[in-house]
């Protein structure tokens, strides 16, 4: 119901700006992220399960002109500046079943694209650039140990094990805005991951930014659908690893405050 | 004054991000049953039938065992799911206990879905206290996914970690 009348308004919003044109201006954007995630297992003690955690502080700028449009966004696990207990954990999650720590957050992003046609056009822009985009995702391995399942064995998490993701891929998008008061993209992106764990990423997502006066917020939506394969243990030989791929799927809802600057 | 305004904002924001999500001890009140036992294992995890129930209920005492604390404020009349026999014939059965909970590590955190990391414990003969971890994670307002751990000498080594979940009556 949230998400419809989310669509819903932005629809309205998008109504009102159809006719007018992209203009320069500079978006910084801090927000913190929820993300909603599920996957399928690799292993008898890896299976399916979901997860729900929070990122907190992300900031993105985003540069847009009549012409470009880049990107550059951040994440890191400020936690620790917030947090007076010191978890180191609190930016992480239990799944719901197997209740082993799962990471899904952006590390860096950039993009870069190019709106095509008349950049006197009002209304919609068709856009197409590329972007590398690093992520950390996957399983920690110690909570095996947290949990005494092994007896001080390594288990195999196959395609799901923590690491930094390079994603690098092409971006198609339709942006929008209205003069300095709003600003909106609709994107799909394709990551290519390479790596002894590689993967496919496909990833709609949707910016909605308001300002008045240079002050706003945004809201932002992403549905990551992925494809991981490998693995970067060797030996797989206390777990056994049934598939070499896992199916990700996540939902990540990030707002916050937008700043405008020109 | 710009600056000043942004600056308000960026505290507002980080005091609503920051906002960490607790389940009320009384929200959980009540009987949760299961109707079966998943056992965990490095390759071959099992599924048995044992049905059983958990009933949940403000601690009525609290005791000092250890140097640890248990029930201080949640405690509940479990039919706790034990494993006997042997690899070749897992006999599962329950175990009728009063158990007692610690505070939670993760009292506060930003995912209430797993919302209790502890120690509960039961008293034995003499006093003493048998105790056990256990994860709570409340999937739904009526379904909780729990695993013990390691929890009693009655589960055979092959399968130290035990899940139930557990749907609200």
């Amino acid at each position: 119901m949230k998400k419809t009348l989310l669509l819903l308004f932005s629809w309205l919003v998008y109504l009102q700006s159809i006719n007018a044109q992209i203009e320069n201006s500079d978006l910084i954007l801090f927000g913190v992220e929820r993300v909603s995630g599920s996957y399928t297992g690799v292993s008898p003690y890896i299976i399916d399960d979901q997860y729900r955690l929070q990122n907190l502080m992300t900031w993105r700028m985003e540069f847009i002109t009549p012409k470009t449009n880049i990107l550059v966004g951040f994440s890191w696990p400020t936690m620790m500046l917030f947090n007076l207990n010191g978890r180191w954990d609190q930016g992480s999650s239990l799944t719901e079943n197997r209740f082993i720590p799962i990471q899904n957050r952006s590390v860096f992003r950039f993009g870069r694209y190019t709106l095509l046609g008349n950049r006197e056009k009002k209304g919609l822009r068709f856009g197409i650039g590329g972007q590398l985009h690093v992520r950390q995702f996957g399983t920690y391995k110690e909570n095996v140990a947290r949990t005494g399942i092994t007896n001080g064995k390594t288990l195999g998490v196959g395609a799901l094990a923590l690491r930094p993701q390079y994603g690098i891929g092409p971006t198609f998008h339709l942006a929008d805005s209205y003069g300095s008061l709003v600003y909106q993209r609709l994107s799909l992106n394709v990551d290519y991951v390479p790596g002894k764990i590689s993967g496919i990423d496909i990833y709609p997502e949707w910016l909605w930014t308001v300002n008045i006066k240079g002050i706003g917020a945004f809201l932002s939506l992403t549905y990551r659908y992925e494809r991981l394969s490998g693995s970067v243990q060797d030996g797989q030989v206390t777990t056994p690893i049934t598939t070499d791929f896992t199916l990700h799927k996540a939902l990540s809802f990030e707002f916050g405050l937008s700043i405008r600057t020109n | 004054m710009k600056m000043k305004f942004l600056l308000n904002w960026a505290i507002l924001l980080v005091f609503i991000a920051c906002k960490k999500e607790t389940v009320n001890d009384a929200s959980i009140y009540g009987t949760w049953t299961y109707q079966q036992v998943e056992l965990l294992s490095d390759d071959n995890p099992k599924t048995l039938p044992l049905s059983g129930s958990f009933v949940f209920q403000a601690s009525d005492r609290s005791i000092l065992a250890g140097g640890t604390l248990y029930g201080e404020k949640l405690a509940c009349v479990a039919e706790l799911p034990k494993v006997g026999g042997d690899d070749e014939n897992l006999q599962p059965f329950k175990e009728t206990q009063k158990i007692y909970f610690t505070e939670s590590t993760h009292k506060d955190n930003y995912n209430f879905r797993n919302f209790y990391n502890g120690i509960y414990g039961y008293e034995i003969q003499g006093g003493l206290i048998n105790y056990s971890s256990l994860a709570m994670s409340l999937n739904k307002e009526n379904e909780m996914t729990i695993q013990l751990t390691n929890s009693a000498a009655s589960l055979i080594n092959s399968y130290p970690v035990v899940t139930i979940k557990l749907v609200k009556q």
